[in-house]
């Protein structure tokens, strides 16, 4: 007995390395269960609670660009909305006559980044508003230029967002001007594959490629990213389409939370 | 104060600069793993198990961090960091200069082969996806070591 203890004793790096490697595997093995969510939650809540940093002068040229930028699109989004107050005129007629009732519109909280996670790669931001916000999990997260992720993890004054770059995002989407359904699978950085789209559908590089509405968390016609390239491969089923997803998880700093979104259709 | 003490007061200063500053020195996807280099020196100096024990703890809390799928890769990652460059801690006055730098940029390149494997799995990423990223981080995060052991030496003099 006391030669084994002796043994273990002389092998205990070994022996601790190997725990810690094995621990580890379990984790990745059983990442996703509500026991890793509740830690989640609690770490979420400190980061919620640590102090701001103010980075000075790189900080001030990152706001002034981006002054530059929404300056710029809300000098278009006038000009847009003049468009669009006449249309909503008329859509307005066309469903009094058709007898509709008016959608509610969504609801958006402005939430700031505080964090972009400690991992080497970007998969997750933390945004600083919570449960008393009204935020809660699976709550749609929205950049200016598109569909930025959900959240997945809320503590009082903090939430995690799971990015639409990450790897185990997964998105059901429209394409072109078919609205072909195909599901967005994340590649590398900015670019995505949307899979199942048939051959012979009529989709090109510029479409557009909105949420389908074919979800609990997302409502439809939400921007998410443009085709970039479609490849066909004879002998394939369905086409190779690769999209860029506009939104730009690295530059954001204010992003938009849908708290009130409604049933996917 | 108590090495134990030490080494937590400055994990929590350099947990806040990678949860904070990171994002500023990335390139493309990537960013720097400032608490790699941290685990790199600890380890160095106060050898493999505390390297094992600050590898898994650190690791795990920057997996909590982020997507919980891939909950434990950095505690995976690390843990192995930690033991190999722990070994430093009794070897550096054996070892010439060269082998110490070999052993510790092998292990750089080691913690970014097995973080960046388990983080390509499920996408439909190709080999060299795969090869860039990995390459990416461990000169990344040699850049980093070799410059911050301008400041802080791990290897004793030899006078």
């Amino acid at each position: 007995m006391r030669n084994l203890f002796e043994l273990l004793y002389y092998f205990r790096e070994l022996l601790l390395v190997l725990l810690a490697v094995l621990v580890s595997l379990m984790l990745l093995l059983t990442g996703e269960s509500r026991q890793s969510f509740a830690l989640q939650d609690l770490f979420t809540g400190m980061i919620g609670m640590m102090p701001r940093t103010n980075l000075g002068f790189a900080d001030i040229i990152s706001y002034k660009e981006e002054n530059q930028v929404l300056r710029h699109r809300l000098m278009q989004y006038a000009l847009l909305n003049a468009e669009l107050v006449d249309a909503a005129r008329e859509n307005e007629r066309l469903r009094d006559m058709l007898q509709f009732t008016e959608e509610s519109p969504y609801e958006l909280q402005v939430a700031e980044v505080i964090s972009r996670g400690a991992s080497s790669i970007l998969s997750t931001i933390t945004l600083n508003v919570g449960t008393r916000h009204g935020v809660e999990p699976n709550f749609p997260v929205l950049a200016l230029n598109g569909l930025l992720g959900k959240t997945i993890s809320v503590a009082p004054n903090a939430s995690i967002v799971q990015l639409i770059t990450d790897r185990n995002f997964r998105l059901s989407v429209k394409v072109g001007s078919e609205g072909i359904r195909g599901i967005l699978v994340p590649l590398y950085g900015p670019f995505a594959e949307v899979t199942g789209i048939p051959l012979n559908s009529d989709v090109r590089p510029g479409d557009q490629v909105l949420t389908s509405g074919f979800s609990d968390i997302y409502p439809k016609n939400l921007p998410v990213a443009l085709v970039d390239e479609v490849e066909v491969t004879p002998g394939e089923n369905f086409s190779r389409v690769t999209v860029r997803i506009q939104a730009e998880p690295s530059e954001a700093e204010h992003v938009f939370i849908m708290i009130d979104h409604g049933p996917g259709t | 104060m108590a090495p134990v003490l030490k080494i937590i007061a400055m994990f929590i200063g350099v947990m806040l600069a990678q949860l904070y500053l990171a994002q500023l020195l990335s390139l493309g996807a990537v960013r720097p793993d400032f608490i790699l280099v941290f685990l790199i020196f600890a380890s160095a100096r106060y050898g493999r198990i505390n390297g094992i024990l600050l590898g898994f703890s650190a690791g795990l809390l920057q997996d909590l961090t982020g997507s919980l799928s891939v909950l434990g890769a950095n505690a995976l990652a690390k843990s192995v960091v930690g033991y190999t460059v722990g070994t430093l801690n009794g070897t550096m006055t054996v070892w010439t200069p060269r082998i110490v730098n070999l052993y510790i940029y092998g292990s750089l390149l080691g913690h970014a082969i097995i973080y960046q494997t388990i983080m390509v799995q499920g996408l439909q990423a190709s080999p060299g996806i795969l090869t860039s990223h990995i390459l990416l981080e461990a000169l990344m995060s040699s850049a980093i070591v070799t410059g911050m052991r301008y400041l802080i030496p791990i290897m004793p003099s030899r006078a």
